[in-house]
């Protein structure tokens, strides 16, 4: 069976104050920023009960683009505050700089 | 070339309560199923004895009177637990009001695994002793996943009625053919002596 909670997720994203827009996948154009983008990273049964998987194990990242690391930061929060409240537990976070853009990304695991 | 028979699976936990077990018959009623099976343990009980004369093994006798057995569920539902003996459930408030006991009840233990070449195999354990529900170990969530699982436990022992053997294993044909009677043989109430 295959999960899907990444319409959730953008929603619920989508509503942090000072968020331009929320994509699915990286974003396609150049766009103003912050913005976040939501990639689903794994999507395996862990367990199997009669045969049959039982519960998976589902996990997305989510990377968030600002222009200032401060931003990049706040957000992460408001982030991680949304992502538990939807039953998950961050596995992994790390931040990077590109040319022109700040990025944090932080990846969430929930099993269903 | 024949199918391979080798067991790789296990599903398909169905109960049937067990009417009558005397001597002269033995008699369930039709099986309830039962979600979610993990897996099932067995350990012999066995009494073995060895007997010397002239200084060496005469003899070594040993007696299998049954299996000590464990099954393990991901959950049963409340009512379903308190249906097998656990306790009183009450609807209204979806509360099962629990012992730590399990006391007198025996059914027949119907399971059906997988093969290596796809065709299921269905067994059916003419008495299984119900002795023990019980919910395993809690554990914090962390990283990795840990089920806390309900662990049934109990014995397969034989009928009483001579002649009646402890469990029956059906296999279906190699063309598949006789799937629905396999199916319909392992939920069905089964009367022995045959009539």
């Amino acid at each position: 069976m295959i999960h899907n909670e990444a319409k959730e997720i953008r929603a619920r994203l989508a509503a942090i104050e000072g968020v331009q827009s929320v994509t699915r996948g990286w974003p396609k154009r150049l766009t103003a920023l912050p913005v976040i983008a939501i990639h689903k990273s794994a999507d395996a049964p862990v367990t199997f009960r009669d045969d049959r998987e039982h519960i998976a194990e589902l996990e997305y990242t989510i990377r968030i683009f600002t222009d200032r690391a401060e931003d990049a930061d706040a957000i992460a929060v408001e982030v991680d505050a949304v992502m538990e409240n939807l039953g998950y537990v961050r596995t992994f976070s790390y931040d990077d700089d590109a040319q022109d853009v700040r990025m944090d990304a932080l990846r969430y695991r929930k099993y269903v | 070339m024949a199918k391979k028979r080798a067991i790789i699976g296990f599903k398909g936990v169905a109960l049937a309560p067990v009417l009558q077990d005397s001597i002269t018959a033995y008699e369930t009623g039709e099986a309830v199923g039962i979600q979610y099976a993990g897996s099932m343990s067995r350990t012999p009980k066995e009494v073995s004895q060895e007997l010397y004369y002239d200084d060496d093994l005469y003899a070594q006798l040993r007696e299998v009177s049954g299996d000590d057995v464990e099954v393990r569920f991901a959950e049963i539902p409340l009512d379903q637990l308190a249906e097998l003996g656990l306790g009183r459930y009450d609807e209204e408030t979806g509360t099962l009001e629990a012992d730590f006991n399990v006391t007198g009840r025996t059914y027949a233990f119907r399971c059906v695994t997988g093969t290596v070449d796809g065709l299921p195999m269905f067994f059916n354990w003419r008495v299984f002793e119900l002795t023990g529900l019980r919910f395993d170990n809690f554990a914090t969530r962390s990283g990795s996943l840990s089920v806390c699982e309900v662990i049934m436990s109990g014995v397969f022992k034989r009928p009483k009625l001579a002649g009646a053997a402890a469990y029956a294993i059906r296999q279906p044909k190699d063309d598949g053919t006789d799937l629905a009677a396999c199916n319909a043989w392992i939920a069905a109430a089964e009367t022995l002596p045959k009539a």
